[in-house]
């Protein structure tokens, strides 16, 4: 919570410069509103007090003040959106190089809807609240202060009578703030845990249809949603008096000032200051807007809760985790060096197959990703060129000839070289289109098929090193001897690091590494 | 009385009264000042001071009262439309991606909220412009056809922004349907990306572009509100008729102009919240998902299954036909195979998920269509209903004591949670590891005693020793019932007996 708070604070810093423009584009727009404010009330003097028409300088006044408006609104709102847009790839992009050398172990701790609401959701929420709710926070603070100012200079009357209750401005800035994050609280609370409750029923219906569930948990559901009605209308019953404050301040200081200059222009009430018809109606037509900016930051007041809930998510992904010197990362620089010594000793052959072993939860995945990390990240080390093969094929939906070669290019010729090497030729001559066949959402493979493309993949590049961690999960035990004598066959030159937990013939293998219940490594 | 005040007509009324009381306020407030400042002798000036409070104090209450009734409305909607929806979804096995439950949730509350969040809005800017319109009418009808007309092009704009935004929201809608594949898919593969060129990105650009799209859509609304009223405020202070001059009634047309900017301007605020609306409720109505026929044939369960028999199998998505499958009581079958080659729909077709898939005969005559949902499948990632374990483990047969309850979870190893029937267990509770849940939907499945039990996969992810716990109890369940078990591993020493190799038949 204080991180993400810290963040946002950061983020508002940093995007100082052009906040200041949207408020520049804001305090235009509103002086051009007081500027038709005074024109009309100027007119009405002439035709009411003067019996004449409105003279050429207030008229004058008016157009402009008014195109003055109208235009300031429009830049307003489209350098609000170019701003925001600007802000929103900005983030993107410092987000794309952070996730760029993330693990994948980073990338599977949070589900795919969680991902997707990072660019839906999260980054829009964060840019909205820095341009609508950081810039009306500091603009409902500076209008009632400079109409205080201009009222007080007309009639120093209202002007001390507002003064009085300038001290209650912040006490409605807190009013409000507190107010609606107590409703939004409750509401929010409310509405939370019954979406929970519907969610999971919804997610369930194979369960509910199994069990014959359905009318039980659709009365539950019913009783559940009638409780909390009654009783977030209980909390929201108090929640929403702070909400009407400021309505209630605004109405009333309009009909209070209304009738009191009213009082005074037919002389009924005499405070001893007389106060002009043009002034009266310059002051009753500005007042509202007193009131007015304090209540756009109370309906934009949800933007802050949301940015605040964003803003964790979105500052954890960008920050990198801490550099933690544990087991794993010390076993991996330890497992790196002794690769490479033997990749460099003349007393190696061309290629060294190591098998790794250690019981579930040890860590052995950690470990190769560990290398692979290291192996990627660190340029020295980059130019032996290293690939893995996991426990899942991926198959992308695009062609086949895509999920062999990804973004590189090969020949045809190479690449029907390959399939044929890991047994899919025949496979091929089957689909529709050769390699142009797209691989859709429901790929046309079956759990072995899908290995051996996989192994394909890796055999188009040219790499010195292969890692293969449990290439043969989720396979039955004809597969796995099939899939694993194949990997044997085609890998032959390369070195190899192997974690298996199938029994794998031990004279592939020049090495055994093993990691024992605490994550040590013994080479 | 209570449920006369949560009717709709009460809490729309009530917002409406709440625009109409400012706007009026206003009005009044300005022809009171003007009145006063031309006023003659004998101009009774407190009645319309009385009036200005008493519209205040109206607009006040009514503020107070549109939040509180608006959001009991909203609470009453939200449960109208979720238990409508629910009720639809019986027996209906929903097919969408992972989001969609939550997506089904959020669009109960965005219909839910329409009413708050749309319709009043919307109903008090109609109103308010025919307000307008009578009192123009009324007391300077010099002004009537310029409002008229107005009012007119507002409405027509408001109508053809409208019209221009559903383009905009479709294209939103396949814009992130986009963006959510290309996350899905570029995360997806991020044990790939070490072998890219150049590591694969999210390009969001696109989405983002049409979301400013809308909402440049409503600004453009909204300044073309200023620029009318501007040009309506100009007009009616220098088109006043000579007779009119020094008459407090001449300030109205412009005051209701001026007025116009700020309580016209949710016209077009709420036009995205009724796009959403639309798209919600267009969601709600074509909620993908597999209608299940129950086979409402539970008089079987007295006359014992002996044995059943598929035949005329064909898997999905797999162009393969399926040999007939014959299983009998005391013998299970074992269906096994790699990932991917179909198991898991082979059993939902035996439970009779898909009628179309497979014929289905019990005892050898009777034909057997439909969704049998007296048999027991545990699934190979079982779900928790969020609820108390109890409760989840009595969904079958709320007759069960606790003692039976806690026997079957020591049976299947989960004794530490015997003392825990009380406790919630799934969503946002406690939870389960996936070794857990899967012994845990077993147990669930076994308080059942079912017929007929088809397991997935009940040996992924647990060790040696649950491995042969589960075993145990499974084959002694099978001694007197029918018992299908789908897995592509096999706890060690075990005699298979009967075999489905799904590897052998693609």
């Amino acid at each position: 919570m204080k991180l993400s708070q810290d963040w946002l604070v950061k983020q508002s810093v940093e995007q100082r410069p052009a906040l200041l423009v949207v408020l520049l584009l804001q305090c235009a727009y509103i002086a051009c509103k007081i500027g038709v404010l005074w024109a009309l009330a100027v007119g009405f003097d002439a035709l009411l007090i003067q019996h004449q028409s409105l003279r050429v300088e207030t008229l004058k006044i008016l157009l402009v003040s008014s195109i003055g408006m109208s235009v300031a609104y429009a830049v307003l709102a489209q350098v609000r959106m170019r701003l925001k847009m600007t802000y929103q790839l900005s983030i993107h992009q410092q987000l794309s190089k952070v996730l760029s050398q993330a693990s994948q172990h980073q990338i599977r701790a949070q589900s795919m809807y969680s991902w997707q609401q990072v660019w839906l959701q999260h980054i829009p929420t964060v840019a909205n609240y820095l341009f609508d709710f950081v810039v009306q926070k500091w603009f409902s603070a500076l209008v009632p202060l400079v109409l205080i100012v201009i009222i007080t200079s007309i009639n120093w009357l209202i002007g001390v009578a507002l003064i009085l209750t300038l001290p209650l401005l912040p006490v409605f800035m807190i009013l409000v703030g507190k107010g609606t994050a107590h409703r939004h609280q409750a509401h929010f609370q409310a509405l939370t845990d019954l979406g929970t409750l519907f969610a999971d029923r919804l997610r369930n219906s194979k369960l509910l249809a199994q069990f014959q569930q359905h009318d039980t948990q659709a009365k539950i559901l019913d009783k559940a949603s009638a409780a909390y009605n009654i009783k977030t209308m209980h909390v929201l019953t108090f929640a929403f008096v702070s909400s009407s404050l400021l309505d209630f301040f605004s109405t009333l200081s309009i009909a209070i000032i209304a009738v009191y200059i009213g009082f005074s222009l037919l002389g009924e009430i005499d405070f001893g200051i007389s106060i002009q018809f043009v002034d009266g109606m310059f002051i009753l037509l500005v007042v509202p807007l007193l009131f007015a900016e304090l209540k756009r930051l109370g309906q934009l007041y949800h933007q802050k809760e949301a940015a605040v809930a964003a803003s964790g998510v979105v500052q954890e992904l960008m920050t990198p985790p801490d550099e933690e010197k544990d087991a794993a990362k010390e076993s991996a620089c330890r497992a790196i060096n002794q690769i490479f010594e033997l990749m460099q000793s003349k007393s190696t052959t061309r290629s060294h197959w190591i098998a790794l072993t250690g019981p579930s939860g040890a860590g052995k995945t950690r470990l190769l990703q560990g290398m692979l990390e290291l192996l990627l990240n660190t340029p020295l080390l980059h130019q032996s060129k290293v690939a893995m093969l996991t426990q899942e094929s991926v198959i992308l939906p695009g062609s086949i000839r895509d999920n062999v070669c990804l973004d590189r290019e090969y020949p045809t010729a190479e690449i029907i070289h390959v399939l044929t090497q890991v047994g899919l030729a025949e496979w091929l001559l089957q689909q529709p289109q050769g390699l142009a066949t797209l691989m859709g959402d429901y790929p046309p493979l079956s759990g072995g098929e899908a290995r051996r493309l996989a192994l394909a993949r890796v055999m188009l590049l040219d790499v010195d090193i292969v890692m293969l961690d449990e290439p043969t999960a989720f396979l039955t035990a004809q597969l796995h001897t099939e899939i694993s004598t194949l990997i044997h066959n085609v890998l032959q030159d390369k070195h190899v690091i192997w974690v298996s937990h199938k029994s794998l013939p031990p004279t592939w293998f020049n090495e055994q590494w093993r990691i024992d219940d605490c994550g040590e490594l013994s080479l | 009385m209570i449920d006369r005040l949560t009717r709709p007509w009460f809490s729309f009324g009530i917002g409406v009264i709440h625009q109409i009381a400012g706007l009026l306020l206003v009005i009044f407030a300005t022809w009171f000042l003007a009145a006063c400042a031309t006023a003659t002798v004998g101009f009774n000036y407190m009645l319309p001071a009385v009036a200005i409070r008493a519209l205040a104090l109206t607009r006040i209450a009514s503020g107070y009262g549109h939040l509180w009734w608006g959001h009991q409305r909203l609470f009453v909607r939200l449960r109208q439309t979720r238990s409508a929806l629910f009720a639809r979804l019986k027996n209906t096995i929903l097919t969408g991606n992972a989001e969609l439950e939550t997506q089904l949730e959020q669009d109960t509350l965005s219909v839910a909220g329409a009413w708050v969040n749309w319709l009043v809005q919307h109903a008090s800017v109609v109103l308010g412009l025919l307000l307008c319109q009578v009192i123009i009418i009324i007391f300077t009808p010099h002004d009537a056809l310029i409002w008229g007309g107005f009012a007119l092009t507002l409405s027509l704009v408001w109508a053809m922004l409208l019209w221009q935004s559903y383009a905009v929201v479709r294209a939103l809608v396949s814009t992130q349907t986009a963006l959510r594949n290309n996350i899905n898919h570029t995360l997806n593969s991020a044990s790939l990306w070490h072998l890219y060129a150049q590591v694969p990105t999210i390009n969001p650009t696109q989405y983002w572009q049409v979301y400013f799209q809308l909402q440049g859509q409503v600004q453009r609304g909204i300044v073309f509100l200023l620029v009318l009223t501007s040009a309506g405020l100009v007009y009616t202070l220098t088109h006043i008729p000579e007779d009119m001059l020094g008459n407090a009634l001449l300030v109205i047309p412009s005051v209701i102009f001026l007025a116009a900017q700020d309580w016209a301007v949710v016209g077009f605020q709420a036009q995205p919240e009724l796009l959403t609306f639309q798209q919600s409720q267009q969601r709600l109505q074509q909620t993908p998902g597999i209608e299940l026929k129950p086979d409402g044939n539970n008089e079987l369960s007295a006359d014992r299954i002996q044995s059943i028999q598929w035949s005329k199998i064909s898997l999905p998505f797999r162009c393969v036909t399926c040999p007939d499958i014959r299983i009998k009581k005391g013998i299970p079958l074992w269906i096994t195979g790699s990932s991917g080659a179909g198991k898991s729909s082979l059993l939902q077709i035996m439970q009779g998920m898909y009628p179309q898939y497979a014929l289905c005969q019990i005892n050898g005559h009777q034909r057997h269509d439909g969704y049998h949902n007296s048999w027991q499948l545990v699934q190979q990632h079982p779900t928790l209903l969020y609820t108390s374990l109890e409760d989840n483990l009595r969904m079958g047969d709320t007759t069960l004591t606790d003692e039976q309850l806690q026997q079957m979870l020591c049976a299947v190893g989960l004794n530490k949670l015997t003392n825990q029937l009380n406790s919630w267990i799934g969503g946002s509770a406690r939870q389960l590891s996936g070794g857990e849940i899967k012994r845990f939907a077993l147990a669930r499945a076994l308080l059942r005693q079912p017929e007929v039990l088809l397991i997935d996969e009940p040996f992924e992810g647990l060790d040696s020793h649950n491995q042969m716990r589960i075993f145990a109890l499974i084959s002694d369940y099978a001694t007197h019932h029918c018992v299908v078990i789908a897995t592509h591993l096999f706890p060690v020493n075990v005699d298979q007996g009967l075999t489905l190799n799904l590897d052998d038949v693609i």
